[in-house]
């Protein structure tokens, strides 16, 4: 086992952990902000991987331009779903913290996340689809090997990563996303909008899982039952890192993709998981409130 | 306070159940009504676990320890069913009661996020021993129990005991939620540092009603086994729980006989539904949704509806 491989393995599980805490990264958002446990996250980015695989191979758009738009398309629909369904829920009691008993958005998610896949069979069928990206070449360190492909997911990824930091420390309506997250009775009486502030971190959460949706479909197969296995993901990848920490998150994405990609090789088998989940309880025995997340 | 008029009702409904198999043979109809009480039993153990404050998605965790710790124990150690059921009970308590004392001290979210991961642990753990549990192919051919010469592999037989389990169950439940403890149960629910406060064991009183739920669980869980003579772990998985928990919302989650009335009306939804084939969970999450919107405290709303209504407005009010 010498260093080279070990570096190699060290940057898929860098693409892995990234790709995670883009998903992880939404997810988190929409809870802090709009107050929805989104157990539809996962089928959410499996309507972006099938956005992407529908405008690149039936479509014929390039890459980026396919992915882009599953990304801008899952954004409008997350504000459709806001408007629609979370909005008349939050305003028949605006001053829900949420807690875990308030099912009705909780309801909400899980039905969601019974009809997308359902609608995924019947317009895409069940067979597997493949995303050929059409990026070809590879860049070499020494004696690692990076494809393209890869080094572009990582690149576009911290992009997003640093930009939605700047965007939630500098901008007006990104500070604003930050007040409600902190305290939405102070936020709401410093006049912020919290219905804007709701759908804006649905646009967010949902382009950002569309976004992780078109760039993993070229890597691995698109199908529409890929959704709950990313949702258990993400739940551990939000748990590791703290809920409502950016940070946390990109930190934990990054230690379950370490854990994943070096326990299938060095483990095999489904001990990667259980190990995550040993992780996982063993952390929140120690910490409850995650790596980086505070009450 | 038992008082027989609140029991008129569900023993109209009882004896109706009792005199089905006796009008009507037809075995599918049989199977569809065992199932029906299988998941109204898991819904309303789920229920006991809901009302007090503990969000719970990974219930069906506790049932598929049930139902692998009696599945196996018949047929790997040769045990007799009726022994195996209070044992996988048992056990599931156990585990429940292990599992819940680091979870429960979680705040919100966290204990959300970690008990939906819970099924997936018990799949995962299955799989990973295939020579002992069987794996994801599951066990085939789990031999139906005889007691005092009756053959539970004839569906009527079985249909009588799953109705008694679940009569009795539905019973326990409901003697809980309207005693003493269950007055400390909504309380804890409602505030628990209030409760602590005035000297009640918060952290006692969940554990023990979540092993209490999980123990409730396993029953359902042992008992499918037996529907189904066989048992593989995706039955388990979220999906499972996430449909108790859709029971208990589409009936509501006022009164005890919500989860009944939720799993009756879903299950039956699926199977008069079931030729719209992939169709049937996009009518089944759109049927949710309209409920939540329209009648946010579930179908057991409708109650007023009914000829049978003696119950004065004001307790209806407060159950909302």
């Amino acid at each position: 086992m010498d260093l080279s491989y070990m570096i190699q393995m060290s940057l898929n599980a860098i693409v892995a952990g990234l790709l995670y805490s883009l998903i992880a990264l939404g997810f988190t958002l929409i809870f802090g902000i709009a107050r929805v446990l989104n157990f539809a996250h996962g089928e959410m980015y499996m309507a972006g991987a099938f956005f992407a695989y529908y405008f690149i191979s039936k479509l014929g758009l390039p890459y980026f331009a396919g992915v882009a738009f599953a990304s801008i398309l899952m954004a409008c629909l997350g504000v459709v779903f806001e408007r629609v369904l979370f909005r008349p829920i939050r305003q028949a009691r605006p001053f829900d913290m949420g807690t875990a008993t308030e099912f009705p958005t909780v309801v909400m998610t899980l039905a969601l996340s019974l009809i997308l896949p359902a609608l995924a069979v019947v317009v895409f069928g069940t067979t597997e689809k493949g995303v050929s990206s059409n990026i070809e070449g590879v860049i070499t360190f020494g004696s690692v090997l990076i494809s393209m492909e890869r080094f572009i997911i990582i690149v576009i990824s911290l992009i997003v990563f640093l930009g939605l930091l700047f965007f939630i420390r500098f901008h007006r309506q990104g500070r604003a996303l930050d007040a409600v997250a902190q305290d939405r009775v102070a936020a709401l009486l410093q006049g912020i909008n919290l219905n804007r502030a709701a759908a804006l971190s649905f646009a967010i959460g949902l382009g950002l899982a569309g976004l992780a949706g078109g760039l993993l479909a070229p890597l691995y197969y698109v199908d529409p039952t890929m959704g709950p296995s990313s949702l258990l993901k993400t739940f551990i990848v939000v748990i590791l890192g703290g809920i409502g920490s950016v940070p946390g998150t990109l930190l934990g994405g990054l230690l379950f993709g370490f854990i994943e990609v070096f326990g299938r090789v060095f483990l095999g088998g489904n001990l990667p998981m259980l190990i995550s989940f040993a992780l996982v309880m063993v952390l929140l025995i120690v910490k409850p409130t995650g790596l980086l997340g505070h009450d | 306070m038992i008082s027989f008029r609140n029991y008129v009702f569900p023993l109209i409904i009882f004896g109706i159940l009792v005199a089905i198999p006796i009008c009507s043979n037809d075995q599918y109809y049989l199977y569809i009504l065992s199932r029906i009480f299988i998941w109204a039993t898991m819904a309303t153990s789920l229920f006991l676990a809901i009302r007090t404050g503990l969000f719970n998605l990974g219930h069906a965790a506790f049932m598929g320890m049930g139902a692998y710790t009696s599945a196996l124990l018949v047929t790997r150690g040769g045990m007799s069913f009726w022994l195996s059921l209070p044992v996988a009970a048992i056990f599931t308590m156990g585990a429940a009661f292990l599992i819940g004392m680091p979870i429960l001290r979680l705040k919100g979210m966290y204990y959300v996020l970690v008990t939906s991961i819970l099924c997936e642990v018990l799949i995962l753990t299955i799989g990973t021993f295939p020579e002992f549990t069987g794996g994801y192919n599951g066990i085939y051919g789990i031999p139906s129990p005889i007691l005092f010469g009756i053959d539970f592999s004839n569906k009527v037989a079985l249909y009588y005991l799953i109705l008694i389990f679940f009569v009795l169950s539905i019973f326990i439940c409901y003697r809980i939620w309207h005693s003493q403890i269950g007055k400390i149960l909504k309380g804890i629910a409602d505030d628990p540092v209030l409760c602590e406060s005035i000297g009640i064991p918060v952290t006692v009183y969940k554990i023990m009603i979540f092993a209490v739920a999980s123990c409730f669980a396993s029953f359902s869980g042992s008992l499918i086994i037996l529907l189904n003579n066989t048992i593989d772990p995706m039955m388990f998985s979220t999906v499972a729980s996430v449909n108790a928990f859709l029971y208990l919302v589409l009936g509501g989650a006022g009164s005890i006989f919500g989860p009944v009335i939720g799993a009756f009306v879903a299950i039956l939804i699926e199977e008069i539904f079931r030729f719209l084939l992939n169709l049937t969970p996009i009518l089944f999450g759109i049927i949710v949704i309209c409920v939540v919107i329209f009648f946010p405290g579930g179908l057991i709303t409708l109650r007023p509806l009914l000829i049978f209504n003696r119950n004065k407005t004001k307790s209806q009010k407060r159950r909302l």
